[in-house]
């Protein structure tokens, strides 16, 4: 057989590492500045560009798709070629992937600060960017999917299964949740309303966490924990059963994030009965991982990459333990809307990630540029400070979600709230957000060992672009050999296997999501809920765009507690024209599904609004909310409502029809206008002059709105 | 969206499709721990196991995993 020489693209790859660990510092940083924002609400320096409705996005988005996604393809462009035995298809290609995602990431920087949103967790970007996301993503598959036809080796080991599958996942799950009717340059209205919203964006959500933090960080871990323990991995046969069994139940288990919800129950089950299924392939992954290491242990205790591994992979089994306990419905009952959801994707985040991504790169340094690690003290260092970091920012704040969930649902002997205001629950709790933060602030430090580490052990060798390899050439036959099983002919036809993989998850997907269209009663109509004045829809975008929804949650579930505090629980009808759905997923305020319903626990005043809108401290001094004084000063833009109402009159929202008159895109400002100088009014009797014009004019239409159309006379 | 639950009601009994899908997800994960056993295939998996070691050349002296 004639042996072939060839180089690998390892400049490709150093740039992505390098943007790894740059993206890594600013997620964390902004991070940070969330978490101080929490707890002393000066952080959010009174601007609406750092408000945290709009800082945490950004965090969550900078870590997930920033330095994660960096990560990963740092990750599959070293790991691919090696175990491919092949340079990457097009230099091309990696060219354009590696500059087109770090422009999507500052695009998505900028617009978050600026507030433009879709409102969706981990799904924020607008359409522009949701497009270029495609189609870096195509072009990230294309030169995968190249390389692996130009391969040298036979067969297709574990991690770029994971790799096929995770490329396959994310770009099926991406245009699903990111379907959306543009009615301006940068902004739109996803078609899903309300319960069918919240499921394709928790379809969406929960995979992502499969998908994009799990399926190519387990091909990651198969790829460099051998590497760098020097060791096989314990059993193949495992990672291949744990492959197909992840791919198979995960894409099902989205609906565990609306348990309790105004979701139908039968969807509710089936999430749960994936979720608590999920634990067997998630710790065949975790013992793969482990037992990997078996009479390899000495080498954990002198060498930082290692622990870091190690750590990484037991962090993975905590969290995949904690994520299906999380979907039992009691549990959830009293986690969700908690900072226990917090605590439990840092678990994931800075521990199975962050620490694996270290490990990673702590590897790849010296490797690719020729030389030791500058310091293995200071790696050891960042170790021990690191995992001191996910202690002190998870504990606190699984102890402070206990504490905040049996306030909520304490009750006197009299029958009424223990806490009945809310602000109590979140004061009492207040110490261990000031804890979370030196928890962030350790995590940080070791960031910044490990950075000076790496630069220096950079400085001390040097990286070849192209490093040189020579293979024998593959001679390829389509054809089963004798005797070969499928799985193995399988795995040697990439093109057969990605479609086998895709059919996989598009059922699962498609069984969870189409039900709901299908089964009329599954979303019963209320002949009383109307559509949203265009005053109120001008207010909700507002609210969409400071990100209200981060902390705010709009849906109260059936349970007394909730019952008591908020008033009726919400009910599917009810958001039928809610495009997007704003259920939120953390009650970091009250919820305010019935803000609006006069006379109900909840109403407020115009004059309560805008006070509070204006300087929260001011009407509760420990209130932790942000101020808003720009809505009082900055007047509405009103030019784009005609084409929102033409986009709802496309989505099925009846503004085309009776009491609306025809052409209602045309005269709904007169209907605006008029609603807005009510309100106005309104403020002035009670002393405040604000012209109708106004922002704070529809945030509070808004508000008032909220809950009403239901509301029984109490 | 309408149009979508149209065309999916309009199949008759559709009803049956979640239980196929279900007998085929099964019957495909049963033959695959079948495949994973096999005797014959013991060879392979054995082959597998270090193959991340192996890629740039240096085989190394201590990757005699045992058998599972």
């Amino acid at each position: 057989m004639e042996t072939q020489h060839f180089s690998y693209d390892n400049k490709i790859v150093k740039y992505f590492a390098y943007a790894t660990i740059l993206w890594g510092v600013v997620g964390m940083l902004v991070g940070l500045l969330a978490a101080l924002q929490l707890a002393f609400p000066i952080f959010n320096f009174k601007l609406a560009y750092t408000t945290f409705g709009r800082i945490r996005p950004i965090h969550t988005n900078a870590v997930i798709f920033a330095f994660v996604g960096n990560g990963i393809f740092a990750a599959v462009y070293y790991s691919l070629q090696r175990l491919l035995k092949a340079r990457m298809f097009s230099d091309k290609l990696s060219w354009v992937h590696f500059w087109g995602w770090q422009a999507i990431i500052v695009s998505a920087a900028i617009t978050f600060v600026l507030g433009i949103t879709t409102s969706k967790e981990y799904a924020e970007l607008e359409w522009p960017i949701d497009i270029a996301i495609t189609i870096i993503w195509v072009v990230f598959g294309w030169n995968m999917f190249g390389t692996i036809l130009r391969r040298r080796a036979d067969h297709l080991y574990v991690s770029i299964w994971f790799y096929i599958a995770t490329f396959v996942t994310v770009a099926v799950l991406h245009i699903g949740n990111s379907i959306e009717i543009p009615y301006s340059w940068l902004h739109s209205y996803p078609v899903y309303a309300g319960v069918q919203d919240a499921l394709v964006q928790w379809w969406y959500g929960h995979n992502a966490v499969a998908f994009f933090l799990t399926t190519p960080y387990l091909g990651l871990m198969y790829y460099f924990l051998p590497k760098a323990a020097n060791r096989p991995v314990y059993s193949y046969r495992l990672s291949i059963i744990h492959f197909w069994a992840l791919v198979f139940l995960y894409i099902w288990a989205g609906p565990h994030h609306l348990l309790y919800t105004a979701l139908p129950d039968w969807a509710q089950s089936l999430g749960v009965v994936f979720s608590i299924m999920l634990i067997a392939p998630s710790w065949g992954g975790m013992f793969n991982g482990l037992l990997t290491l078996r009479g390899a242990w000495d080498k954990v205790r002198d060498n930082a990459t290692l622990k870091f591994m190690v750590v990484a992979v037991t962090a993975y089994g905590m969290s995949t333990f904690e994520g299906p306990m999380m979907s039992l419905k009691w549990v959830n009952s009293l986690t969700h809307y908690t900072d226990w959801n917090i605590a439990h994707v840092h678990i994931g985040a800075l521990g199975w990630n962050g620490f694996l991504t270290f490990g990673m790169l702590y590897y790849l340094f010296p490797k690719m540029w020729k030389t030791k690690l500058y310091s293995e003290k200071l790696a050891n260092a960042h170790f021990w400070i690191g995992t001191l970091g996910i202690i002190f920012y998870a504990l606190p704040l699984y102890w402070g979600a206990i504490v905040q969930t049996l306030m909520w649902k304490e009750f006197t002997p009299d029958g009424l709230l223990a806490y009945p205001n809310f602000l109590e629950t979140i004061t009492q709790i207040l110490p261990m957000y000031h804890v979370r933060i030196l928890g962030g602030l350790l995590y940080f430090v070791g960031l910044f060992l490990m950075v000076y580490n790496l630069l220096k052990t950079a400085a001390s060798g040097k990286c070849a672009d192209n490093e040189e390899a020579s293979a024998p050439a593959l001679v390829t036959s389509s054809k089963r050999a004798r005797g070969e099983g499928l799985h193995r002919w399988l795995e040697r036809r990439p093109v057969q296997f990605m479609v086998l993989a895709t059919i996989a998850i598009l059922i699962g997907g498609a069984f969870e999501i189409i039900p709901t269209y299908l089964v009329k009663s599954n979303i019963p109509t209320i002949e009383s809920v109307k559509p949203y004045t265009p005053l109120e829809l001008e207010g909700r975008d507002i609210y969409i765009r400071e990100g209200c929804n981060t902390c705010h949650t709009q849906m109260i579930r059936p349970f007394r507690s909730e019952t008591e505090r908020y008033g009726e629980y919400s009910k599917a009808g009810e958001l039928v024209y809610n495009h997007p759905h704003l259920w939120g997923s953390k009650r970091t305020g009250p919820d305010l599904a019935r803000e609006g319903v006069p006379g109900g626990k909840m109403y407020k005043t115009n004059v309560w609004h805008y006070n509070h809108l204006l300087d929260p401290q001011k009407m509760n001094a420990q209130s932790i909310m942000p101020a808003y004084p720009w809505l009082i000063k900055d007047d509405l833009d009103t030019s784009n409502t005609s084409a929102k109402i033409r986009a709802m009159i496309k989505l099925g929202v009846p503004y085309d029809k009776a009491p609306y008159p025809a052409n209602y895109d045309l005269v709904a400002h007169d209907d605006m206008k008029k609603q807005a100088e009510e309100i106005s009014a309104d403020l002035k009797k009670n002393g405040v002059e604000v012209a109708s014009e106004k922002e704070i004019i529809a945030v509070i239409a808004y508000l008032q709105r909220l809950g009403r159309d239901i509301s029984v006379k109490e | 969206m309408k149009l979508v639950s149209h065309y999916l009601q309009s199949i008759s009994d559709v009803g049956l499709y979640p239980s196929i899908s279900l007998i085929i997800f099964f019957s495909f994960f049963i033959g695959m721990i079948w495949w994973t056993f096999k005797k014959s295939n013991k060879n392979f998996f054995n082959d597998m196991k270090s193959y991340a070691l192996d890629d740039d050349g240096i085989k190394s002296s201590d990757q005699s995993g045992t058998e599972i």
